[in-house]
């Protein structure tokens, strides 16, 4: 009993993160928030950002939030310029913004592929270098989680449309991951990558339409992903329960990866 | 489902292979306190007498049983008596294992095919044995005690790393095969772990250690400790979307 909630107990830490407001961000900070963390969301609609702190405050949540597009090269210092300003700070980063783009190789045009990677590679970088400078070093102590994908560990499905940056990226968030986790280890911070296979989203809506039907039959647990499913591996992640866990990739994704 | 109940055991029924080195009663006593009843398998009810008095501390029932896990009919056995006494099965802690620090060319054959007896055909055995209570109630938990030398090679650990990396890839095989079912299986990978066996040794002799703490972005072993959250995480509801995987609890050892 004591074990259970010492080991994932939050109370006390602050955790940001980004595109907090629907699917896979929001779902990670009701997680966080119900074990006592204060979860700062960021997402570009305002009134998207509102509505999940509302969701989050009618749980019982501690939540706010920050407007921004983290795939804007200054966007990273202004988020902790406002967190500062505010007399708050960030123990925990959870790097959970991210974009694809549905492309044939052949036809991906230069700008979408560098729009994705600013998003999906860049921010995260940026993110944790500020969060790193400002509050984790200092501290001692840190914990940064990137949402990867099963598209991180894979190639494309070879009967689907490809998304050649969203896979390069997400490869690349994984060894940066395992990068940030060696340099920063010394320092007391954690870093760690969840790749999680097919969840229902509105990212993902036009490939299940599609494929959903082969992408559950290919995997062990027969089904998509679901509202809970990343909860208990963030919240090991970024616990006391995760203390000597740094640089692994943990696939969510009912066992598809292993095929 | 709120994620603060995702990690209860509340009703459940787990069972621990494995009574030396600490992490068999570590493990016992942690899943005893997220809410389980604990059977404790090992060949030695001699060494599961203090972990089961720990358990029930904890207000959870615990029950001894003898059984050697590379006997087939042994360990039937002992699935027969937990089904018997607790009534269901949820969680299988896979820990029992031996090592052997000898190289290659210095192992008696013979050594290397006990090991490969215990800890991989041990934990398919004990496996075989438990999952179909888990099959027939469409719900179980299977952790596989796993190393950093499930993905790693190191001097002098031949026969350990062939049955480390046999074990975690038969996980991958279980998880395919029970996953329709609500079966998952993962492997738990440690670095060294200081338990009580070792714990002079790695204070006396640190250089036997060097090569593994230099490597380690995190710096230092593991305890028993280190390796709970884990545990409970793979052996709850709340990684019930995670199977076939191995999770390495190594202080970013396989990440440097």
């Amino acid at each position: 009993m004591t074990r259970l909630k010492t080991l994932f107990d939050l109370t006390g830490r602050t955790a940001l993160v980004t595109g907090g407001s629907r699917g896979l961000g929001l779902q990670i900070c009701e997680a966080l928030g119900e074990y006592g963390a204060h979860v700062i969301l960021t997402a570009r609609k305002a009134d998207e950002l509102a509505a999940a702190v509302a969701h989050l405050a009618a749980m019982g949540i501690s939540a706010s939030s920050v407007q921004a597009d983290v795939g804007q090269p200054d966007a990273a210092a202004q988020v902790m310029d406002v967190i500062e300003a505010e007399g708050r700070r960030v123990d925990i980063l959870v790097n959970n913004a991210g974009t694809s783009w549905g492309s044939t190789t052949e036809d991906m045009p230069l700008d979408g592929w560098n729009k994705l990677l600013a998003v999906n590679l860049t921010a995260p970088f940026l993110l944790a270098q500020q969060a790193a400078k400002r509050f984790m070093i200092p501290a001692g102590w840190g914990r940064i989680l990137n949402v990867a994908s099963v598209e991180g560990l894979l190639g494309h499905h070879p009967r689907m449309t490809g998304t050649i940056a969203y896979n390069a990226s997400k490869g690349g968030l994984i060894n940066f991951t395992r990068a940030l986790a060696a340099e920063w280890g010394a320092k007391g911070i954690t870093a760690n990558a969840l790749a999680p296979g097919y969840f229902p989203s509105r990212l993902t809506g036009y490939v299940l339409d599609k494929h959903g039907a082969d992408l559950t039959a290919d995997t062990p647990s027969g089904r998509l992903g679901n509202d809970d499913d990343l909860k208990g591996a963030a919240l090991l992640l970024v616990t006391d329960a995760g203390a000597h866990i740094t640089g692994q990739v943990l696939a969510i994704d009912g066992g598809a990866s292993i095929i | 489902m709120r994620a603060i109940d995702g990690f209860r055991l509340d009703g459940q029924v787990a069972v621990v292979t494995g009574g030396g080195g600490g992490l068999g009663a570590a493990g016992a006593l942690a899943l005893a306190e997220a809410g389980a009843d604990i059977a404790l398998v090992a060949r030695n009810r001699a060494k599961l007498e203090a972990a089961a008095q720990a358990v029930e501390a904890t207000g959870r029932r615990a029950l001894i049983v003898e059984a050697d896990v590379a006997d087939e009919a042994s360990i039937t056995g002992a699935a027969e008596a937990v089904k018997a006494a607790l009534g269901r099965i949820d969680i299988l802690f896979n820990n029992a294992g031996i090592t052997n620090p000898q190289t290659v060319l210095d192992i008696d054959p013979a050594d290397f095919r006990r090991l490969q007896d215990v800890n991989v055909t041990g934990a398919f055995l004990t496996i075989r044995a438990f999952v179909p209570g888990m099959i027939a109630a469409g719900y179980g938990r299977i952790v596989n005690m796993g190393s950093i030398l499930s993905a790693r090679g190191m001097a002098n650990r031949a026969a350990y790393c062939a049955s480390k990396a046999g074990l975690a890839n038969l996980g991958q095989a279980c998880a395919f095969e029970f996953g329709p079912h609500g079966v998952t299986v993962n492997t738990l990978a440690a670095t060294v772990i200081v338990t009580d066996l070792n714990r002079d040794l790695v204070r006396t002799q640190p250089e036997l250690y060097e090569a593994i703490t230099r490597r380690t972005p995190l710096g230092r072993l593991g305890e028993t400790d280190d390796l709970m959250g884990a545990l409970l995480f793979l052996s709850s509801p709340a990684s019930g979307f995670v199977t076939g995987q191995t999770l390495f609890v190594d202080g970013g050892y396989t990440a440097g």
